[in-house]
């Protein structure tokens, strides 16, 4: 349920991201990148591979480029960062960094493979990829962050501080 | 009812092996698609290897066809090589022949004026010491006519048919001939038979083995001067005494003989 909301969210975004006229840094964000790098603490690595291969089928949809490239790098991607991130038990603030971040670096990686076997020319070149990278990193972040805030928010420890407040 | 169940990992590589076609069926190229272009590079060698495949059966199926062709040809050469093969020994037969008949011809006096020549078909030299001839009444061959090979008297006509003509030959037990020993003027008769002889030359007679013995023609059948055979060696106790005689002609290896007109009973 929650990553169904997370991925309805991150289409919600991509749309926003390209119609809108934002800064170009910000226009190469993919952000369903992120429900793939979220999906890689709960899930085992194929299972994680079939999310990838979900986000990455959308991704390729809402871009419109050929369908099937994007959804297979964002499968190769979330199958190794899967099974990364279970090998170094990555928690907290660091998996949002380093899941995201790995997550683009593969997902750019193999899609470029992809399209250099299909004998087709990317759509952007290096910098795009460093912006893809950049952004994912960033969004990590910036949920690393949020999820920090809302631990907080919700923490016992707050929670009695208010009630003694209140006496 | 069976289920289905694919491992997670493998359905996921599957499915990313068919997303990878399909995505190369939508790449767009200036020759077309990457799926058909991948489809057609690698179809290519296939596709030449069955190019190569189909040659070789048809070069194969064109051979097989040369190859019977071939077998035909051979099979009439090796038939049209028999036919030759015994036409050519029939030819060499009648070069034979007719290097017998040409011998036979330069034997034969000048003084003889008709003379036929004729081929020998059949012959009984054992039994019945008779011959045939191809040659008959059509052809103008008349009874006891004599008959010559190249060597000497082979024997006279003794029956006559519409083509053909049998020879009595001189070893024939009722074959006769007046006859004369070369160096000597008495006159004496060859008997034939299985061992011929010649009775009634005088006593006291010394032959030599091989003293040719000649027709007088006396007889009216064989004209005069013919070689009817050699002596062999005897010395001539009485006129009844037996000489034999070595015939001229080998009857078993004569092919052609040369047939001459009857002598006329009034001819001196």
């Amino acid at each position: 349920m929650t990553l169904t909301l997370a991925f309805l969210t991150g289409v919600v975004a991509h749309l926003a991201l390209r119609t809108a006229p934002v800064w170009w840094l910000l226009g190469a964000t993919q952000p369903l990148l992120l429900v793939v790098a979220a999906g890689t603490r709960r899930f085992p690595p194929a299972q994680a591979g079939w999310l990838g291969l979900g986000c990455g089928l959308a991704i390729d949809v809402l871009c419109g480029r050929p369908v099937g490239p994007g959804g297979i790098a964002t499968a190769a991607a979330g199958t190794i960062v899967a099974a990364v991130v279970a090998r170094l038990e990555l928690r907290g603030p660091l998996f949002w960094v380093a899941s995201s971040l790995l997550v683009a670096v593969f997902f750019e990686a193999f899609w470029l493979t992809i399209l250099v076997t299909l004998g087709t020319v990317p759509s952007h070149a290096w910098l795009g990829v460093v912006a893809t990278v950049a952004t994912a990193g960033s969004g990590g972040l910036a949920i690393a962050v949020g999820e920090r805030a809302w631990r907080w928010w919700r923490s016992p420890e707050r929670r009695r501080r208010r009630a003694l407040r209140r006496r | 009812m069976a289920t289905l169940r694919l491992r997670p990992d493998i359905s996921l590589v599957v499915a990313c092996l068919c997303l990878y076609i399909v995505a190369a069926a939508q790449v767009r190229r200036p020759e077309g698609s990457s799926l058909a272009v991948a489809v057609s590079t690698a179809a290519r060698p296939v596709h030449q290897v069955t190019q190569v495949i189909i040659t070789a059966l048809l070069q194969l199926r064109e051979g097989v066809r040369d190859a019977g062709a071939t077998r035909a040809e051979l099979s009439r050469a090796r038939e049209e090589i028999q036919e030759l093969r015994r036409v050519n020994q029939m030819l060499a037969v009648e070069v034979t022949e007719l290097r017998e008949a040409d011998r036979l011809v330069a034997t034969l006096p000048p003084t003889f004026d008709r003379v036929l020549l004729a081929r020998v078909v059949a012959r009984d030299t054992a039994g019945e010491h008779v011959a045939t001839i191809d040659r008959g009444r059509r052809h103008g061959v008349m009874r006891d006519a004599p008959v010559l090979a190249s060597e000497g008297v082979l024997g006279r006509i003794e029956r006559v048919g519409e083509g053909v003509a049998r020879i009595q030959l001189l070893s024939h037990p009722l074959a006769a001939a007046a006859a004369r020993v070369v160096g000597t003027e008495q006159e004496v008769l060859l008997a034939g038979g299985d061992w011929p002889t010649v009775t009634g030359l005088p006593a006291a007679t010394v032959l030599a083995d091989g003293t040719p013995i000649i027709t007088t023609g006396s007889e009216g059948i064989y004209p005069p001067g013919l070689l009817l055979g050699f002596s062999k060696e005897a010395t001539v106790e009485s006129v009844l005494t037996q000489v034999p005689v070595r015939l001229a002609v080998r009857p078993a290896r004569v092919t052609v003989v040369a047939v001459l007109a009857p002598v006329r009973r009034d001819r001196p």
